[in-house]
């Protein structure tokens, strides 16, 4: 089975719900992702970028001394921190970004949350000569300042968004608006596996490089395939990146961590597929955290980058068929995986990426000494030092 | 015949029609009802009833604004639908919803289609809605006797429009320029009426003219729209911090000075 259909539907879920001012723009898109980015050319020179500027491919390490802690299942970490920017944005950004200026795009905009996926743009956009706008949550530029100021440095222009939450959500509705507005010069370089199609199945397909070279990794390490993939799930790209290439294999089973916040109990999380019930936003139907009036819920986590009240169709998709399992981890079980992956392994991972590390906790013990698990380590947390202090 | 219909057949030929739009509950609750009565004596047609969302991506700031405080004033699906039994007790002006996909998706097509029935409106916009996408909605609102109103943009091709206003129904919406809702100083008459002219020559249906009208001066340009919609240009008057009745007193000035300026040449 081939998901999305050529609407973008996975299954019930996805497609297009946009002003038909986009819909053109989403065609040509659709078309020139489809032409440009399958030819062999393209993806000579995409392969190229990841390799000698991102540093692909990125290891896939054997935690010892973690796998020891736990006394369960051999655990390996895909380390896509160790990449160009320090997070797995820039598969996306530089494959977006690439297409972009094949299309004669000289103008691109994005929107961030934790500042990763601005970053990745606006690094991508100096590298190609492209200019760069970059829509950031008011309440995100304060909690996320370091990247702030490093997109600025790569010569991007940041808009602080003060609009409802102030955070991922209003951003991405101003950078839509943008794009409505400037829609015939510019390019939407979006961050995640949501939105409109073709987004959704584009941005998998650029970070599928995370799956496809764990699954050649992990062969040749163990000769097996692994019995469980586990990352963190926001927007769902690193968790959709790593579990899309082992799809077919029904025996490997995937489990996305969502945010819990401060609980799923309270009204501060962000668990959209624990808590949510099918609804559109930003362009498509999934799975959406909302009240009884079908309006949008705030959402709470310790990590910007979680902190959103929707998620990828497909992930919708695979929740729903019972591909996936998706679970969810509370801000303090996120800064305990923080802390002991570093204690533990000399690696301080992103917030996003401690909410898997959390989990571990809670599957690797149950699991035989045989068995293999696989963390995607989506980011580094240099950024988020300075928020870990606080909570100290 | 529906009232949507009927209104355009009496206006036919006599003058351009007028649509205005109004977010529910802002700036307050008793506000939306005594805005439409009012405004009906000063020259409108139409109206369009926001029901407010909490991400509009199609808005610009002015709507965005007015949404955010209806939100905070409560405003929700029953108000809708008191609002609509209690104007068609007093008047039959055409009344149409107009909001986002996800409020009505989260309540069921078919249910949200059942109750504007029953509380007499007349049609639905949902700007983030496409035919591509519309078959349950579509059904829906069919079955109920609503019309269901698209948008067509200037980005829209010549295909892409005949497609859309062959789905439309009660009247076309067209988008005057790129962008979201909200009052501009000026619109590019010469871009503008050519797309109009485009539409027009694909639909059989009335053809409005939305996004940017601001000035009773601006109508004279776009002879091709059989009518006009008013939206951000009249939140902008709302947004002031006056008493209600003052409100309404400027409102209906400014809605008459459009209706003044809508003979047809």
């Amino acid at each position: 089975m081939h998901l999305p259909d050529h609407q973008g539907h996975f299954g019930i879920f996805g497609g297009r719900y946009v002003p038909e001012t986009l819909v053109s723009a989403l065609e040509e898109l659709t078309l020139a992702y489809k032409t440009i980015s399958f030819s062999l050319e393209f993806q000579k020179e995409l392969q190229n970028l990841l390799s000698n500027y991102a540093g692909r491919p990125t290891p896939l390490f054997f935690a010892k001394n973690l796998t020891s802690y736990f006394k369960g299942a051999k655990i390996y970490l895909k380390r896509e921190d160790l990449t160009h920017t320090g997070s797995h944005k820039i598969n996306n950004t530089l494959g977006q970004c690439l297409l972009a200026k094949k299309m004669g795009k000289k103008r691109v905009i994005a929107e961030t949350g934790a500042g990763q996926h601005g970053v990745a743009t606006a690094t991508a956009c100096s590298l190609l000569g492209l200019e760069c706008v970059v829509y950031m949550g008011e309440e995100d530029t304060r909690r996320q300042s370091l990247n702030l100021f490093r997109m600025k440095l790569l010569g991007a222009k940041v808009v602080p968004v003060s609009s409802g939450s102030k955070t991922l959500k209003d951003a991405i509705n101003q950078a839509m608006r943008d794009w409505v507005t400037n829609v015939r010069n510019t390019f939407y370089c979006l961050g995640s596996v949501v939105g409109p199609h073709p987004y959704p199945w584009m941005v998998r397909n650029f970070q599928s490089v995370i799956g496809k070279e764990t699954y050649s990794q992990i062969l040749k390490l163990e000769g097996k395939l692994p019995n469980l993939l586990l990352a963190c799930v926001g927007g769902g790209s690193n968790s959709i990146g790593l579990f899309h290439p082992f799809y077919r294999h029904k025996k490997v089973k995937f489990i996305g961590v969502e945010a819990a916040g401060k609980g799923v109990h309270t009204s501060f999380h962000a668990a959209t597929l624990s808590k949510g019930r099918p609804g559109i936003l930003h362009g498509a139907l999934s799975y959406v955290l909302q009240n009884q009036e079908g309006q949008i819920q705030p959402t709470h986590s310790i990590s910007a980058g979680l902190d959103y009240p929707g998620v990828g169709p497909e992930h919708s998709f695979y929740k729903n068929s019972g591909r996936a399992k998706y679970v969810s981890i509370k801000d303090e079980e996120a800064l305990n995986g923080l802390w002991l992956l570093s204690k533990m392994e000399g690696i301080i991972p992103a917030l996003e990426s401690a909410h898997a590390i959390g989990y571990l906790k809670k599957t690797a013990p149950q699991l035989s000494k045989n068995e293999v698990v696989i963390v995607c380590l989506s980011g580094r947390g240099d950024k988020d030092v300075a928020e870990v202090q606080k909570w100290i | 015949m529906d009232r949507i219909s009927k209104k355009f057949k009496q206006i036919r030929d006599k003058k351009k029609a007028l649509s205005i739009f109004l977010t529910l509950g802002f700036p307050n609750l008793k506000m939306t009802e005594k805005l439409v009565l009012a405004l009906e004596e000063s020259g409108a047609d139409l109206f369009e009833i926001g029901l407010p969302f909490s991400d509009p991506i199609a808005d610009g700031p002015t709507i965005q604004q007015s949404s955010e405080i209806a939100l905070k004033n409560g405003v929700g699906w029953k108000h809708l639908i008191q609002l609509g039994k209690n104007l068609r007790k007093k008047t039959d002006v055409p009344l149409i919803l107009m909001s986002y996909s996800n409020p009505l998706y989260h309540k069921g097509w078919n249910k949200s289609a059942r109750d504007l029935k029953t509380a007499g409106f007349d049609g639905v916009i949902l700007p983030d809605l496409i035919p591509e996408e519309n078959e349950e909605a579509k059904n829906a609102f069919t079955k109920n006797g609503l019309s269901l109103i698209y948008l067509v943009a200037p980005t829209s091709g010549e295909a892409r429009v005949k497609r859309i206003t062959k789905e439309c129904s009660g009247f076309v919406y067209t988008v005057s320029v790129t962008g979201v809702t909200g009052a501009r100083k000026n619109l590019p008459i010469k871009e503008v009426s050519h797309f109009l002219k485009k539409v027009k020559k694909n639909s059989s249906l009335p053809v409005l003219l939305g996004f940017g009208i601001s000035k009773p001066e601006q109508l004279s340009n776009f002879q091709e729209a059989d009518g006009f919609i008013i939206g951000s240009a009249l939140v902008e008057i709302l947004l002031q911090k006056k008493e209600d009745a003052l409100l309404i007193e400027e409102a209906k000035k400014f809605i008459n000075s459009f209706a003044k300026s809508r003979s047809i040449v």
